[in-house]
Parts: C-alpha cells; structure tokens; sequence
C-alpha cells in the first residue's frame, strides 16, 4: 500500500472512530431518549397523514410507464386470490427476486434470438398456454409467475415496481397430458414433465452474454413489442434504465451461473439438479462432480402420515425446509422467499388427493389379481395406499418410509447429499430462520421407499426419470429401454407411461428429448423387482391405476 | 393447551425474539464502534493519570508556587496537550502490542495501529505489567528474556511520560505496585459504566425499534388471545427461540445435585455465543408471523387511521375522532409497555418462557394420562422413525 493510500486509510479509520465515539456519547446521554420520542413524533404524524403509504409495502417506483404497458391477466371469471389452487399456479415463491427476468426483457428474447427457441416463443422450454380455468389470456405462459419482486425483510416488505418472470410452484410440479379424445388437461401437484427448466435457465445465462442483448438493440426490440400491442415507445429515461439493466444483466457470467451444468449430461425435460444448484450457487461448496439429476416428484399427499419423511432420498421430514428449500434451489434468496405464501401452498399439498386415472377403468377381476401379487411383491416396501379413503396402511410393510440401500439404482442423488452437504444446508436455513439446525440429514446412502398414490401420473420412473413406463420397470432392469424420448404428453395407457417412442410432439411438433441411459446419472439399473409373466404384469399395472 | 396458557407462552416467546433482536442490534453497535476496546483505552487512560496523581506528578498535579503564602494559586501542570500525547501514547502501545494480538490481526493490520488497538476489549494486571516491562525493556535495549520482573532501575518508556525528564517514581516497578494495589477497583469501575452506558443504549435501541417497527405489545396480547392460529403458530415457534436464545450465549447456570429453591429466580449469565446478526436474523424470522400485527403493513393503527381518514384502497367503516383518540391512546400505551417489557431483557424473558413451557409440558402430561394413557396411531399412518429392521438394506440411520 502506497503512502498515501496509507495516509487515508488512517483518516478514514480515525473519522469512522470520532463518528463512533460521537454516537455513543449522544446514545449514552442523559437525553437520548429524546430520540425515539422525536422519532415517534415524525413517523406517527406521516402515518396519520398518509395510512395509505403504510397500509401496504414499501414501494421503490421506478414511475416507467412501459410497466403499465404490461399486459393484464384477462380473468375467466371472478378471482378469488385466496383460492390456494390460484396460489399454487399464479403467485409468486420469492424467486423472482434473484432469478426474475424484467418482462419486457423476457418479451423480446424470441425475437433477438430466434434461433434459441427452435423459431417458436417459450413452449420451446415447455411453457406453453394455460387452461382457461382461471384466465383466458396470460402474459406469461404456464409455470411462470409475473410480478413485482418484494423483498422480504422481517416487519418490513420493500416493492420493486419492475414486473419480472420467475419459476414459480406450477412450473416444476404442473403436468399436463394429452387425453384419448385429444382433450389438453393440466394437474396440480403432478410432476411438469414438459418443461426443460434447464435449458430455459442456460438460455438465459448464455444469452446475456450474446452480443445481439446489447442495450440499442433491446431497447428498439421493446419499442417494436409496444407498437404491436399499440402502447407508447419506450421514454428517454426509460430507456436509459433498460440500457443500465442491459449492463447490469451481462454481468451475470455464466461462471456465476450455470456454467458447472456443462460438465454433467442434460437434464431434458420434467428433471432438474435443484441440490447442485443449491450447493454451488447458493452455499459456494466446491463442484464436486456429481450428477443427482432427478424427475420433477409429485408433491400431493405431502403429510407425515403419507410421507414421514421427503426429497428421493428421505433427506429431510421439516416441512419448511422441504418447502423454503425449494424456493431456494430454484433461484430465491433468504429475504425474498415469500414464506406465507409458499407455507399455505404446502399445508394445502399436504392434503391434495392424487389424481384419479383418467383413461378407460380398468377390468375388476384383473385388479384383484393385481392387489394380490402387489401384497406379496411390493407392499412391503411401498405399502397399501387405499384411494377411497386417501390414506395408506403400512401393517404389512415394515420397509415403507425406510432408506433402502440395496436397491440397486443410480447412486448418484445420494452421493451429491453427504453429511457435510447436509450441514452446510442446515447451517444456510438456520442462520436466515428458514428451518431448523438438524433439518436435513445427509449421507443416506439409500432412496425411500414410499408411496405410489398416483402413480401412473408420475413416469417416468425411478428417482432419475430412467424408466419410460411401469410396464418397463416391472422387467429385468436389463431388458429396459437403453434409450427414449422424454417430454411427450400423450399417455400411453396400455404401459403406464408417456408416449416415449415418438422424436417429436404430435399436437404440435415440438422435438422431444432423447435420454441415453448411459451417461452419468442417468442409469436405469437397480429396483430388480421383476414380474416376468406377462398376465401377471398386466394385473399389478391393471392394479396400480386405481391408486 | 390451555388458551391462556398457550397465550403467555406464545407472549413470552414474542417478547423473547423482540428482546434478542434488541440484544442482537446492541451487539453489532458495539462491535461496529469498537466500544470494548473504548472501554479498555478509557480505563487504561484512567489508570496512567492515576498512577501520575498518585505519585504527585507535577506534569499532572498542580503545585504550590515557590515560598508562597497559605491559600495562594496552585501552579498549573506545564503542558496539557503534551500530557494527553503522551497518555495516549502509553494507551495505543499497550493496545497494539504484540503479545495481546492475533498474528493474523497482527499482520492485517500492522500499518494500522488504530485498528490493530480495536480488537483488544479485556486486559488483565499481569498482562498490563508484562507489556509495560516488555516496552521499558526494548526503549533500552534490554533483550526480551525470561526476566519479567518489574525493578526500580528500568524505568517506563519517556514517550508514555511526555516532554521532560522521567522522575524516579515512573519506573516498572512503582508502576507494578500501582497496578496490583487500583488495578481491580479502576477495573470495575470501567465495567460499571460500560454496563451502565450499554444498559442505555440498549434502552435507547429497543425504544427505536419498538417505533420503527411499530411493536404494540397490547395489540400483540389481544391478537394472540383471539386469534388462535396466529397463537399456535407462535407458540410452536417458542422451543426455537429458546433455542436461539441458548445458542445466544443465555444460560442457566449449572445446578449439578442440587435442586434449585422455587422460589430462587433464575439466573442466567451472558457468554459468547452465536453472532450478534446471524441472532438478530434468526430472532427476527421467528417473529415475522403474518397477521401478527408487528410492523405497520396491516397493524390495527394504520387500520384506524385508515378508517379516519378513509383515504386506503381497502374499505373500512368510518370511525369519529373520539375513537380515533381513543385508539391513538391504546398505541401509545402499547408502545410505552413495549419499551418497559423489552428493558426487561433477554434473560428475564428467556426465564419465564421456560418456566411457561415446563408449565405447559406438565399440563399437556396430566391431560394426556387423565384421556387414559395415550393416544393411538391413527389407522394406516406410516410407521415411527426407527421402525423396521436396523440391518440390512433398509434402515433410518444413514451412515457416514
């Protein structure tokens, strides 16, 4: 340090030592309490004068009017906000704050780089049209949330006047399929097998750094996005922000990001990698080479009498860790995470019934069979889940809610978890008042053996996505598909499973995802559990679409 | 639970947080202001101009004039600012020595004595004694060996006496006398007043933050009273924050084979413990329950105020300034009993929820045994942890 750099520093630390002295000397006073009375004076007389200031959060404004330009939810009907199904799909998790992306920004991508969406809008990340149930026309597609981001602060809400999109609850755990008469239907709670929130993220971490987003051309692709809803170009002062955010957005590196993806296989639609993410991104540990890549869960039935304990390889039985926790892995930050919101959403998944299969029932007498062979083969592990009642007996199942460890499947989800993982997580959540200390548990060495309610809604199976179909996992893990498509809503009903021979979309002819069983993660081994008479088989899958 | 039971439970748990956040903002001032160290330089500064005074030091003490008359003017010490120069100078080389540092510290900050002097905020007599041997050793010459003794000849560095020569009394030894005979008492005293002055600043802080963030316990009783979600939600909060009051460094102190007199009031001592943000944060998380009332988003003032003026987006019914009056009345009181309850302390509130919750626990115990023993799992719910076969391929322990 030169002398003068010396010089200053001095000066600098004995200012900051002759302010602090001089505070405490005025804290410590005979008449410090002067101040909180004048304090009392001037916030009580502003809150009388202007409750309305106060009745809501602090909003930071930034008075653009391309935000009103925004367009509107147009509402189907009346809207409840406190309908939790509403909740669930539209409102916001808190991860816009930190992952958000300004929705003008988010507009004009297809247009800067059309080649990244295949020529098409967001469906070429899996975001497609909502169902009509509640709006008929939104600005964002399904999955994604629109909204002001707020920052959470304990007693004190702070609002940013800049409408941003973020992966909210649907995006994950929103599926959709494709019914026999060709009918679209969208489920709550079952896994959004559609959507490839990996390649929407590595889009978005590339294409900050793509010379085309620079701040004329974003700021001219706005102006042509306003003109074709017939609103006004953007202002000078606006446009001086947007460039500002430009700036502010191409500093987000991929190294930052994304970039430890690169070196696992791709993800494909319905599965992601939210505990490397949470680990290198959010905790900083060091990337150590594990590939945990897993299928979107289902998320109905959430209770601890159903599931004691959660995540694929039961890391976990807190429900504000399970909860706050995925908030967190899919881009929120401590402060943001809207923990109201997001805790009545999980008291609600708690309870959420299964959906019933909705394909042609099948035959009684196969079903009885079926239940049968499960009794013997399976219930000991996966227990007996009876859907009329929605609950599950575990007399007869000594292994349900345990870690097997023998089972045989890809061990890379357990591998990426270890106790010092576990501890770094808990140590997060425990110092931001997130969860408790001992939350999370590490180094399980096993997946859960759990419930199948629902299950012909949740292919494909195993933790990673690795088997198209029951009817294929029900087989010697030899005989299984080395390869498949993912992404494809059509069911096919005779297999249990989504359509997974097809390369592309019938409905509307999005490529589909070719998964290869043999890279990394992504094996289809293991859960040796074979039914090798073809009658048999039939039977237990003919059972296994009443549950 | 009892409603009221649950509600002191819940109260005190609120009242706790309040109170580690309070506790917790007083902990970052002082370390953010250095203000243990301060205290350290205040008395180390007490004690030179005592060892000075002590010793009729005539650069300190004011003397008669030569041959005068009874009840003549004392002459006054020659060079004040000369004198706080070098008091100062005897503060800043005991602080920064290096025996006292970190050598992490010690290294980060070697071109800045200033900060260097901050991370000390205690010092013993011996130490004192040491360093003032160790100082009045290297002005001379003298090598740093095993010989620490204070002695009459080695007299104290001339920096930390100022312009003129040394008189025979500033060497380490009188110096060591002085020390082991005031030390203790100018000691306390310095601690005295520290609490003395952190007791108001705390005062100070909690009364802040009971405006800034509009904490109405009079509100906060009555929401709990009535609203018994809002109710069970704090008071599943109360282990947690006791929890984070323990791990705050509050704590009972070791009652081993005795058992303690009920009527004894708990006492509990202040140690290091969890760092003052991370309590803060953590204390702040387990209040924020929504429709709690804290703050002023939704708090029933700005619902008055709103309903007076009818100026918000949300309708309320009018209200006459008579009511008006009468609910700013009902908020001032409410913050007021805030700032007394938050003067209480941590300890004091850490104390009586546990005393609620041990209170809780055993009627919860009486009421589950007068049911008839115990309550069955319910139909088709999921075996307890730990059930099940603990060798093998399934189990509830993971390894590692």
């Amino acid at each position: 340090m030169s002398e003068s750099q010396s010089f200053i520093q001095k000066l600098k630390g004995r200012a900051a030592d002759l302010a602090a002295g001089a505070i405490f000397q005025v804290a410590t006073s005979s008449w410090n309490l002067a101040i909180p009375v004048v304090l009392f004076l001037i916030v009580g007389r502003c809150a009388f004068q202007t409750p309305e200031t106060f009745s809501g959060p602090v909003t930071v404004d930034f008075a653009l009017p391309s935000e009103k330009a925004v367009p509107k939810y147009e509402p189907a009907g009346k809207i409840d906000q406190n309908d939790i199904r509403w909740r669930f799909r539209y409102a916001e998790t808190g991860t816009e704050f930190r992952a958000g992306v300004p929705y003008w920004i988010f507009r004009i991508m297809p247009r800067l780089m059309p080649e990244q969406f295949g020529g098409r809008g967001y469906d070429w990340f899996g975001f497609d049209d909502e169902d009509g149930e509640f709006y008929e026309s939104t600005p964002v597609p399904r999955g994604l949330a629109l909204s002001d981001s707020t920052l959470r602060i304990p007693f004190l809400n702070v609002r940013f006047n800049l409408k941003r999109v973020s992966v909210n609850c649907a995006g994950c755990h929103r599926g959709q399929l494709i019914d026999e008469s060709g009918k679209r239907r969208l489920i709550d709670g079952m896994p959004n097998h559609t959507a490839n929130l990996q390649a929407f993220k590595r889009f978005y971490a590339s294409a900050f750094q793509d010379p085309r987003f620079e701040g004329g051309n974003v700021v001219a692709a706005i102006n042509q996005a306003l003109a074709e809803d017939e609103k006004p170009a953007l202002t000078k002062k606006e446009q001086l922000i947007y460039r500002a955010l430009v700036e502010v957005l191409r500093g987000y590196t991929r190294e930052r990001g994304s970039a430890w993806m690169d070196s696992r296989p791709d993800n494909g639609p319905g599965r992601i990698d939210p505990f490397n993410a949470v680990k290198f991104e959010v905790l900083k540990v060091p990337d150590d080479g594990t590939a945990p890549t897993l299928d979107f869960p289902a998320v109905w039935n959430q209770r601890s009498e159903m599931r004691l304990w959660h995540h694929y390889d039961g890391n976990t039985r807190d429900s504000s860790a399970r909860n706050f926790g995925s908030a967190i892995g899919v881009g929120g930050i401590a402060w943001s995470v809207y923990k109201h919101s997001v805790s009545k959403i999980g008291d609600w998944l708690d309870i959420l019934p299964p959906p019933k299969y909705p394909f042609a029932a099948p035959d009684p007498a196969q079903v009885a069979q079926g239940l049968e062979l499960f009794k013997t083969r399976c219930a000991a592990c996966h227990g007996l889940y009876d859907r009329e009642k929605n609950r599950i007996d575990t007399t007869s199942s000594p292994n349900y809610m345990q870690i097997n460890t023998e089972i045989g499947t890809d061990p890379e989800r357990w591998k990426a978890f270890p106790t010092a993982a576990a501890g770094a997580l808990n140590r997060f959540g425990f110092e931001h008042g997130l969860w408790p200390r001992d939350a999370f548990r590490g180094s399980t060495n096993g997946y859960l053996c759990g419930p199948l309610d629902g299950i012909w809604a949740r292919a494909p199976y195993l933790h990673n996505g690795s088997v198209p179909n029951l009817n294929e996992l029900l087989k010697p893990p030899e005989q299984r598909p080395k390869r498949f498509y993912r992404g494809n809503p059509s069911y096919d009903a005779l297999n249990m499973g989504w359509v997974h021979t097809d390369s592309a979309r019938k409905d509307n002819g999005l490529p589909l995802f070719e998964y290869d069983t043999s890279l990394v993660g992504n094996s289809n081994q293991g859960h040796p559990i074979a039914i090798e008479d073809d009658a048999e088989r039939a039977a237990v899958l003919a059972y296994l679409k009443t549950l | 639970m009892f409603p009221l039971i649950e509600t002191a439970i819940a109260f005190a748990a609120a009242m706790l947080a309040a109170s580690l956040v309070v506790s917790g903002c007083v902990q970052v001032v002082l370390s953010l202001g250095r203000y243990r160290s301060r205290g350290v330089e205040e008395m180390l500064l007490s004690l030179m101009q005592g060892f000075r005074n002590f010793n009729n030091d005539p650069a300190v003490v004011p003397q008669p004039p030569p041959n005068s008359a009874k009840g003549a003017p004392k002459i006054p010490p020659p060079d004040p600012v000369a004198l706080h120069e070098a008091e100062r100078a005897f503060v800043q080389d005991v602080m920064t020595d290096p025996t006292l540092q970190a050598r992490g510290s010690a290294l980060r900050y070697s071109n800045d004595p200033n900060e260097l002097a901050h991370m000390v905020e205690y010092i013993d007599a011996g130490d004192l004694v040491v360093v003032a041997v160790s100082h009045a050793k290297y002005e001379i010459g003298e090598p740093n060996d095993a010989e620490m003794a204070p002695r009459p000849e080695l007299k104290l560095p001339q920096s930390w006496f100022g312009v003129g020569i040394v008189p025979p009394y500033f060497n380490t030894k009188t110096f060591a006398d002085y020390v082991g005979r005031f030390f203790m008492t100018l000691e306390a005293t310095a601690a005295q007043r520290f609490k003395g002055r952190v007791r108001q600043l705390t005062i100070l802080l909690a009364a802040i933050l009971v405006v800034v963030f509009n904490f109405d316990s009079v509100q906060l009783l009555r929401t709990l009273y009535q609203n018994s979600g809002v109710r069970a939600a704090v008071a599943s909060q109360a282990e947690r924050i006791a929890d984070i009051a323990e791990r705050s460094g509050l704590k009972t102190p070791d009652a081993a084979g005795s058992e303690p007199p009920t009527s004894a009031p708990v006492v509990i001592e202040e140690t290091a413990g969890l760092a003052p943000s991370i309590q803060l944060q953590q204390a702040a998380s387990a209040l924020d329950q929504p429709e709690l009332g804290i703050g002023w988003e939704g708090s029933y003032i700005i619902g008055r105020f709103c309903a007076y003026r009818g100026s918000c987006s949300t309708p309320t019914p009018p209200i006459s300034g008579g009511q008006l009056a009468l609910a700013v009345s009902l908020w001032c009181f409410g913050l007021l009993a805030s700032c007394v309850m938050l003067s209480f302390g941590a300890p004091f509130w850490y104390g009586t929820l546990k005393q609620l919750l041990n209170l809780g626990n055993e009627l919860k115990g009486k009421k589950v045994s007068s049911d008839g023993g115990g309550s069955s799992p319910a139909p088709g719910a999921g075996p307890a942890s730990g059930a099940g076969p603990v060798s093998g391929p399934f189990s509830m322990r993971p390894s590692g």
